[in-house]
């Protein structure tokens, strides 16, 4: 598969992992060369996490296979023993301390000292230099919470570099930074692999894949479909692999054009310090796409609709009355419905089965004699619900963290549906979504617009917007910019309007 | 690769005894318990003895049931014991006016305390352990200002005593109504929208608030229902106690929040129920017991309910871990 005279800095040979009714991983081999991006990508539940976790040392001995570095076996009995052997891996929540310095975090558990007193100002100077070496543009003495999310990415990188590693893996580093700082974030993955360190990258996102990396490897299903380096392969043919499809239409059939009466409109909408004067009208069966940069104020705006924050001043109308919404089941009741971007902490109870989840905006249609809870009744309208969504789940019983992503996600979504709503805000519904459960959402959402609900969605990623709204309102700065049609939606005039390019 | 297939089945199977063993773990050591007990003293399996169990736990079985309540919202009632103690005075002092009396008093007392809690912890949203430390001490005082400091003779009315006594099938009224509020609480944790919600509310408020569930009003109720619970309880108490004194409540605290936590309800919320609570009050009852019949010091009675709260808590501690995991 490779060429035999490369320096194989680590190898994974037939690594295979099994948990109680699942075969996570099957017979995975991979090697990685020095000064190289390997990519690995794969739908939720195809066995990248699994992989990484193994690497990582989160399952210490329990798995089979082998892993080599520099031709020696390694041992790994926990996370210690990973870092110790220079593998650090970078996840996608932040494991800086934020109150305190750039310097600080760098040096974590390993400040330079003397005698027991740390060396303050060579911590600093020492942490310059590795700044400076990636060409990170940052002050060694900023405190971290100071700092955007990507900036802080750039010091996890750094602190990573500097520790001695041997191989950096990161998983899904551009979900939570904006466009422009992913340039950025893949000038410093050079350096850091220029100077040594080879990194292993792990993304939904494919166009990245060809931007950064040397060469990639598609999983399905936990075995490997192909290893391939990137120069002789292209998009579609890893979204092929990854699902047997083509990439074709990842946004779902047509939609309808929307009607023409409104549903909702907003009027000078504002939130001190967050928004100001925001006003559109949203249609039965329309897709009102919100975009703009990270921070624009679009997740705000509509939680105000929700409730779940307060407006300053500005009205609201749905069907032509004037509303005031104090809070969610406000909202609720007023045919309004909200699927949080924050899927884990928001949108799931995590501690909840599946059936629990999908019935817990709807306990009224589920009681019976008594006014208690009717376990067949609610076991009836749960599997009506996971039948209607396609939700893969062993059965209703599962406790819903352990549902793939993707799944989780269509449980929220039946679960915000459940109160028959004629109003649904969406934030970000499909961030960190594997490519084929991606698509069976977006069909999703243009079945249910096609159905008359008003939908407004959230979205970071501009071909989304383009593929699934009928307009596209855009925010900058807590203002609103412009509303587009579909005919003036391109992602170069979008993303102009968003950063104030004109 | 069938060699493969051996070790993970040898695996699955070890893990799932595994798995099976620390679910059930309460059970198996209330069963060595009981078994241990059986043999080391001739009078545990005596129905003299459990009638005696049965009289001692019934208060700590009805307050631990409100206390389950308050601990799956993710709090806990730290004024559990000062607020027993306030019903049982209300009750007593107004005993000279009828026993119909005595009682609503001490029920709307019960609920009073209860609102308090719950509308600085729910509404305000302070943090539980101040408000109910506070509470702890706001009650106590009041108590031993209505009290006047003296000890209260509980002057046992028919109906009193009746509670306190009389046998119905053989076993003491007071156990009917220990069942029966075991029961009630089943049903509304585990079997109501309400209880649903508190659940809900419990494991991720967050959440909750998005699905439309009003999580103060969730809160505020957990600790009005405790509130209320307590002051039933504090009725049986004073129909058993001749004497009342503000005193006599307080290592009660400690007690209930070791069997509910004994019992596998998590102090993180959102986790545990009746059932749980009920095995936690089971071998806590036996336990003590067990200490007497054997005639063990008091100090170290002292010190082995310490260790037990401990070891409960590092269990729930343990629990939550193993549950994060998986």
């Amino acid at each position: 598969m490779l060429m035999p005279n490369n320096k194989h800095l680590l190898k994974m040979i037939n690594i295979s992992k099994e948990f109680p009714g699942v075969k996570a991983l099957e017979d995975v081999s991979f090697w990685l060369r020095e000064r190289e991006v390997f990519a690995i990508v794969g739908e939720n539940g195809a066995g990248k996490s699994t992989l990484i976790k193994i690497l990582s040392g989160t399952y210490g001995n329990n798995f089979i296979g082998e892993i080599k570095i520099n031709g020696k076996k390694i041992n790994i009995t926990g996370p210690k023993d990973a870092i110790e052997l220079g593998i650090i891996t970078i996840y996608q929540e932040t494991s800086l301390i934020q109150d305190i310095t750039v310097a600080e975090n760098i040096f974590l558990g390993r400040q330079p000292s003397r005698f027991g007193r740390i060396l303050w100002q060579k911590m600093i100077d020492d942490a310059r230099a590795i700044l400076e070496k990636l060409s990170i543009d940052l002050f060694p003495d900023e405190i971290v919470s100071n700092l955007s999310a990507a900036q802080q990415q750039s010091v996890e990188i750094a602190k990573a570099f500097s520790i001695n590693s041997k191989i950096i893996v990161m998983d899904e580093p551009t979900s939570a930074i904006t466009e422009e700082n992913v340039e950025n974030l893949f000038r410093i993955i050079k350096e850091v692999v220029k100077k040594g360190t080879p990194v292993i990258y792990i993304s939904h996102r494919i166009k990245e894949i060809f931007e950064i990396a040397d060469r990639v490897m598609v999983l399905k299903d936990g075995k490997i479909v192909k290893n391939m380096k990137v120069s002789e392969t292209n998009e579609n043919e890893i979204v092929k692999y990854m699902v047997g499809r083509e990439i074709g239409d990842i946004f779902g059939e047509e939609s309808y054009e929307p009607k023409l009466n409104i549903v909702l409109e907003a009027r000078n909408l504002t939130r001190r310090g967050k928004f100001r004067d925001i006003s559109f009208d949203l249609r039965e069966g329309e897709i009102l796409g919100f975009s703009g940069l990270v921070g624009a104020g679009r997740s705000e705006v509509i939680r105000c609709i929700y409730g779940l924050d307060h407006l300053s001043s500005g009205e609201l109308y749905i069907e032509g009355q004037k509303v005031t919404i104090k809070n969610s089941s406000d909202a609720i009741s007023k045919g309004i419905t909200f699927v949080s971007e924050d899927r884990r902490s928001e949108s799931i109870i995590q501690g909840f089965s599946v059936m629990a989840n999908l019935t817990i905006l709807m306990l009224r249609k589920i009681l019976g004699k008594l006014g208690l809870i009717n376990t067949s009744k609610e076991k009836k309208l749960a599997g009506r619900y996971v039948e209607e969504f396609s939700i893969k789940t062993p059965s209703l019983e599962q406790l819903v963290i352990n549902l793939s992503g993707g799944n989780q996600q269509k449980v929220v979504l039946a679960k915000s549906l459940s109160t028959s709503p004629k109003i649904l805000l969406l934030d970000e519904p499909t961030k960190g979504i594997d490519v084929g459960a991606k698509k069976e959402i977006h069909t999703l959402i243009k079945r249910l617009a096609n159905q008359g609900i008003a939908i407004i969605m959230v979205s970071s990623e501009l071909p989304e917007i383009i593929g699934m709204c009928h307009r596209a309102v855009v925010m900058r700065e807590g203002r609103l910019v412009k509303i587009f049609n579909k005919e003036e939606m391109s992602e170069e005039s979008l993303l102009h309007v968003a950063v104030g390019v004109v | 690769m069938i060699e493969v297939s051996i070790k993970t089945t040898r695996i699955e199977l070890k893990k799932i005894f595994l798995r099976f063993f620390y679910n059930q773990a309460m059970i198996i050591f209330l069963i060595v318990l009981f078994t241990t007990l059986s043999i080391a003293s001739g009078s545990f399996l005596t129905i003299d003895n459990w009638l005696n169990i049965i009289r001692q736990t019934t208060v700590l079985g009805i307050m631990a049931c409100g206390m389950t309540v308050v601990i799956i919202g993710k709090g806990v009632d730290l004024s559990a014991a000062a607020i027993l103690a306030l019903c049982a005075v209300v009750n007593v002092m107004l005993q000279p006016y009828g026993y119909p009396v005595a009682i609503t008093a001490a029920i709307l007392t019960g609920i009073v305390c209860g609102l308090v809690n719950g509308f600085l912890i729910g509404k305000i949203k302070a943090n539980f352990i101040i408000v109910t430390l506070g509470t702890q001490i706001l009650f106590t005082a009041t108590a031993l200002i209505i009290s006047g400091g003296r000890n209260l003779s509980s002057r046992p009315e028919r109906i009193f005593s009746y509670v306190g006594a009389e046998n119905l099938l053989g076993l003491p009224l007071m156990f009917y109504i220990l069942a029966l509020s075991f029961i009630v609480f089943g049903i509304i944790l585990h079997k109501s929208a309400s209880g649903r919600r508190l659940f809900a509310t419990g494991l991720n408020d967050k959440a909750a608030l998005v699905a439309g569930i009003n999580s103060s009003n969730v809160i505020m109720g957990s600790y009005i229902v405790n509130g209320f619970i307590i002051a039933v309880s504090s009725i049986i108490l004073a129909s058993r106690l001749p004497r009342i004194r503000v005193g006599t409540a307080s290592e009660y605290l400690f007690d209930v929040i070791t069997v509910v936590v004994l019992g596998g309800t998590a102090l993180s919320g959102g986790v545990g129920g009746i059932y749980k609570t009920a095995i936690g009050l089971l071998i806590f009852a036996i336990i003590r017991n067990g200490m007497s019949l054997l005639a063990i010091p008091y100090e170290y009675q002292q010190a082995i309910k310490g260790a037990i709260l401990i070891l409960a808590v590092l269990y729930d501690e343990f629990n939550r871990r193993k549950r994060l995991l998986y």
